[in-house]
């Protein structure tokens, strides 16, 4: 158990750390310290500056999080945001983001056994390009491909247009980690032995190969919540999701710094949770993770 | 996409606000299809010339207009509080044709107390003298006043009945929040929502508009309208989903023309302007030898399908244009003597250009201007921003405005050459730095011009002072260099009666009805 | 067995060889003989009629190359120092800069880019003497961000090498750390160093490519990876194919030397 503590906290420990570190990269800019900074940029900018980052207060740094909850807005009058905005547009991502959590798991399953065809063949040669193919390809590409069919289509469809495209590429990094997890397991001298006890090769699989598996497997869904969050950003702009990514694009081009640290951290926080559900899933499927720590 | 729904505080990048405002509102007046001026919000008018120098207007205000809410009537106090809060507001330079308005902007630069600007803005010529009639005193007379009135929203009511008494800040919350029936209209149509990430506007139909367009037989109003970006905004009208959309892309311009494609040319131009203040562009000679060196045919050279090269300021067609300009191009070898005897190729200079998408083909035609200045030792470093409007208004360390160059369009209002001027007079956000030139004595025999042409009643016989201070801005100071007169392409459903983009730029979405048929969508979007 | 690693050899071999072919290929149609990409079979680009589209999309691939790997050699170079530095250190330092690490590999690269870019516009404009060219603000921005999982992999690696037995003889043997590092774990973490550092190119290219699309950065000359994320649109239209499918297909060609290579000196370094 305190490994598994250990491990969460390792996952909330990114929040505060996200949070001060763009916090204080934000406020560290010389903006609305010196009267001449007021000439350099619009006065509404440098007053949303000094007014929503708490400059000069101490514990500035939580008053962006105090305006959101007190209802206030945040940024500029007519780019601003308020919290109720902000959770809304984050429900919506994170719709999308699951939605393509599942997809990559589909993908992931498609490639590996795509890869496991025989070697030489068809299927197994594709195999070998598509990775490249699919991390060499910006998220922008097929979503523009995309996005003529199911744009203002209604129906949930450009939501789930948006997630199959953002899924693609981590989905087949996490195929290409699922196979050669799998591969490395089924040569393993216990999988032998199983065979040769007489089990078959699905009770071999499912008993065996797949308990060991699963810790990779979970290990990378971090990584996978990352890299989904990073296409979000471009496919909710060409499928027109008015959502978190969307948001926080139209922030930074607005220099909305106020809402770029708190996005920041909100991001975070999405993402150690993620982390946090990885660690809840593990403590459930598996045992080496229940009985680390006990003597 | 507008950049604030605030139509008296307003914004510099005011062309974007220009569809939702004249959607949702009305000026005192309207302009016909032949530039007349016809009653708006005021049913009639008198005019009188000119106690003290001064032009007054007396209007009288339609008892029945009535604001969205379908209770609150029109009020004179409502164009009192707005116009005070556009002098005050970010396109207030606009505002100096109103008895008093200069002092109000001379106080707000200089930074004066709170209580001083106030005094000057409750002086402003502007005065509800009953519910229903409001005086209007101008400076001096202006022939273009009426004209102008109709369609700059800066000119545009303010609902005092729910917005007096409020703090600044709950009165743009008011405006940029749309919620509950606010922001209340007088248009055809009402803001209901309006999603800044997501890109999009919708608008619903104002029941209560006094201007609503009468559909005839076979024909219906729209009941909701959304305006949105899209970055597939020609395949959604391919594919149904949108019933209108600008054709903005290059390369959606060269595929095959569609038999609804329509082109409108623009009363607009755009052109190069010039940073007067810092060297080496405080030297009037290379702004000149700059500005008479572009080859304008090479720089719109396969850009657009058709271009008009521009030599001036006002495009021709506009109502006091005057005769076209030849500019006689210098030679790169003359161009290239004066750049070096001047020092232009001394540093690089920076040139700002709007960054994003535009039915102007910014990115060529700024590569194409630094390969032009290259050729003739002037280095050039592009700098396009998404921030333009702020980046140009930026005064840099050196206390001169930011930028070196920048390219921008400009385009008429309404039918007269002050569209085109306002911009650079004192007080006009044109941060070129050019009113200091000469101890601003260039830009006071600018605006002298300007007053002895805005006297004259005809348009026609002011034609030759505005040439002359169209000369003064473009050969004598060389504040810019225009470089073409743009157009606008457009799609839109045959079905769409009435909707068209004029020559300002305008979408008549306030005119437009639905021809009945089966498969209507009701949406339009832009690309 | 060795069949294998023979195999993944000449892979390894094969993708720097792209790599190295593509950059100079590029390189010396741009910059040593221009005229070369003049005529082009994909015709001129639509946004900038003046360049063929070999021009801006090969002439560009050398920029993003070296971006990407100025920018890989500096994360992977800061990430080994906080890596042996957290190692030397121990204790609650190591804790420390890993929980650093975690936080920055957490978050998505182009996210903490965007901030980055963000940062740097905003400080150049206020102050102008500070302001960094668009080339080297992106090469320091791709490493801000990629420095983390050089660090964390290394840190690991470190972690496994110092358990083996061949280190427990030395230092039993009297090795200072200085000489371990140099004896033995430096030519055992070559390799590994070196497929961290081509593992991160591809990376880079598309992290720049993306805040492209979004106009936040653009690279000075023409990249690559803006030139992608500027004319995608046209993909919309027939017409359009031909302008963006050579960069992309440079792209993909790209990914593919690189993912042969590191894969290639990952071996080499067991």
């Amino acid at each position: 158990m305190p490994k598994t503590v250990g491990r969460i906290g390792r996952q909330l420990a990114v929040v505060p750390i996200v949070a001060l570190g763009s916090y204080l990269l934000i406020v560290a800019l010389p903006l609305g310290a010196e009267e001449d900074s007021k000439r350099q940029l619009p006065p509404e900018l440098v007053a949303s500056y000094r007014r929503d980052l708490g400059i000069g207060e101490p514990l500035g740094f939580l008053k962006p999080w105090q305006k959101l909850f007190r209802g206030e807005r945040l940024g500029t009058t007519a780019q601003g945001v308020t919290g109720e905005e902000l959770l809304r547009k984050i429900s919506g991502s994170v719709g999308v983001g699951s939605l393509a959590m599942a997809l990559a798991l589909t993908w992931a399953l498609a490639f590996a056994v795509l890869r496991s065809g025989r070697r030489g063949s068809g299927a197994w040669a594709m195999g070998k390009m598509i990775p490249a193919i699919a991390f060499g390809t910006p998220v922008f590409i097929p979503a523009l491909l995309l996005a003529p069919y199911v744009a203002e289509a209604g129906h949930w469809l450009p939501e789930l247009a948006a997630a199959l495209v953002i899924s693609a590429s981590p989905g087949i990094f996490l195929g290409a980690l699922l196979t050669d997890a799998v591969r490395a397991e089924l040569s393993r001298d216990y999988v032998r032995t199983a065979l040769g006890k007489g089990l078959t090769p699905g009770a071999v699989f499912r008993r065996h190969v797949v308990p060991n598996v699963l810790p990779a497997l979970l290990d990378s869904i971090g990584p996978v919540a990352t890299a989904l969050l990073a296409g979000s950003f471009a496919a909710e702009r060409v499928f027109g999701l008015p959502y978190f990514g969307q948001l926080y694009v139209v922030a930074v081009l607005q220099k909305q710094v106020a809402i770029v640290v708190v996005a920041t951290t909100c991001f975070a926080a999405l993402l150690a949770a993620v982390g946090l559900c990885v660690e809840l899933v593990r403590l459930l499927v598996d045992p080496r993770a229940r009985a680390a720590g006990q003597p | 996409m507008p950049t604030t729904l605030d139509w008296s505080r307003s914004d510099p990048n005011s062309w974007a606000n220009y569809p939702v405002a004249l959607a949702t509102m009305r000026g005192l007046t309207t302009v016909g299809p032949g530039n007349e001026i016809r009653p708006g919000l005021a049913a009639s008018w008198d005019r009188q010339c000119c106690p003290g120098g001064h032009e007054v207007y007396t209007f009288h205000l339609r008892p029945e207009a009535r604001w969205s809410d379908g209770a609150t009537a029109l009020s004179a106090q409502d164009f009192v509080l707005g116009w005070r809060r556009a002098v005050q507001g970010r396109e207030r330079g606009d505002m100096l044709d109103l008895l008093g308005a200069e002092r109000v902007l001379r106080l707000l630069d200089e930074g004066a107390p709170a209580a001083a600007v106030q005094g000057a803005v409750n002086s402003l010529g502007v005065e509800a003298l009953d519910p229903q009639t409001l005086r209007v005193t101008l400076a001096s007379p202006k022939n273009y006043f009426l004209s102008r009135i109709a369609n700059v929203y800066l000119f545009f009511p303010a609902p005092s009945a729910v917005l007096g008494g409020r703090s600044e800040e709950e009165i743009r919350e008011y405006f940029d929040r749309p919620r509950g029936g606010h922001p209340m209209s007088l248009g055809s149509f009402r803001v209901e929502d309006w999603d800044r990430a997501g890109e999009r506007v919708r608008l619903v139909r104002n029941a209560h508009s006094a201007f609503s367009p009468r559909p005839d037989a076979g024909e219906t109003a729209a009941e909701v309208l959304t305006l949105l970006k899209s970055e597939v905004g020609s395949a959604l009208y391919d594919r149904g989903r949108v019933d209108f959309i600008f054709v903005d892309s290059p390369v959606a311009l060269q595929e095959d023309r569609r038999a609804d494609l329509h082109r409108q040319e623009l009363l607009s131009t755009y052109f190069l302007a010039f940073n007067t203040e810092r060297p080496p562009l405080d030297r009037v000679e290379l702004r000149r030898a700059l500005a008479s060196s572009i080859d304008r045919a090479a720089l719109l050279d396969r850009l657009l399908p058709s271009a008009r090269s521009a030599t001036a300021l006002l495009p021709p067609g506009l109502l006091g244009a005057g005769l076209p300009r030849p500019m006689a191009r210098l030679s790169p070898n003359a161009a290239t003597e004066i750049v070096e005897r001047a020092g232009g190729a001394d540093r690089p200079l920076r040139l700002v250009y709007r960054a994003g998408e535009s039915f102007i083909p910014e990115v060529a035609i700024a590569e194409r201007i630094k390969a032009q200045f290259a050729a003739i030792r002037v280095r050039v470093e592009l700098d396009p921003r998404y921030d333009f409007f702020a980046e140009i208004a930026r005064t840099g360390a050196d206390g001169h405005p930011a930028p070196d160059m920048y390219l921008r369009r400009l385009g008429a209002d309404y039918a007269h050459p002050k569209t085109f001027f306002t911009l650079f007079e004192r007080g006009g956000n044109h941060h070129t730095g050019w009113e200091r030139i000469d101890s601003g004595k260039a830009v006071e025999r600018f605006e002298a011009l300007m007053r002895e042409g805005d006297a004259l009643p005809d348009v026609a016989l002011a034609a030759p002072f505005y040439a002359r201070a169209e000369s003064i801005l473009l050969d004598e100071a060389a504040v810019i260099a225009p470089l073409y007169h743009p157009d606008r392409y457009y799609r839109a459903r045959p079905r769409l009666v009435g909707l068209a983009v004029d020559a300002f730029n305008f979408l008549s979405l306030g005119e437009m009805r639905i021809r009945k048929t089966a498969d209507f969508s009701g949406r339009e979007g832009r690309r | 067995m060795t069949a294998t690693r023979d195999r993944l050899r000449r892979s390894a071999w094969a993708g720097l060889g792209l790599l190295l072919g593509l950059w100079a290929f590029s390189f010396a149609t741009s910059a040593v003989w221009p005229a070369a990409l003049g005529r082009c079979p994909f015709g001129y680009d639509v946004l900038r009629p003046d360049s063929t589209v070999c021009e801006l999309a090969i002439g560009g691939l050398w920029v993003s190359l070296s971006i990407g790997i100025a920018a890989g050699a500096l994360a992977t170079l800061f990430g080994l120092l906080v890596a042996m530095g957290a190692r030397a250190a121990g204790g609650v330092l190591e804790e420390g800069s890993l929980r650093l690490a975690d936080a920055f590999f957490a978050l998505p690269d182009v996210l903490i880019l965007m901030v980055l870019q963000l940062a740097a516009q905003t400080l150049a404009d206020v102050h102008p003497g500070l302001k960094i060219a668009p080339a080297p603000l992106m090469v320091a921005s791709l490493a801000a961000v990629g420095w983390s999982g050089p660090a964390r992999m290394v840190r690991n690696r470190l972690a496994t090498l110092e358990t083996q037995d061949f280190i427990a003889a030395s230092k039993a043997l009297g090795a200072g750390r200085p000489f371990l590092l140099r004896r033995h774990l430096w030519p055992a973490m070559r390799g590994y160093l070196l497929a961290i550092l081509v593992a991160r190119i591809p990376a880079a290219i598309l992290a720049e490519s993306t805040v492209s699309f979004f106009g936040i950065a653009k690279v000075e000359p023409m990249s690559l990876g803006r030139y992608l994320g500027t004319s995608y649109s046209s993909l919309l239209y027939p017409s359009g194919a031909r302008i963006v499918v050579p960069a992309w297909i440079l792209l993909v060609l790209v990914v593919l030397g690189a993912a042969l290579s590191a894969q290639g000196a990952a071996l080499e370094s067991e």
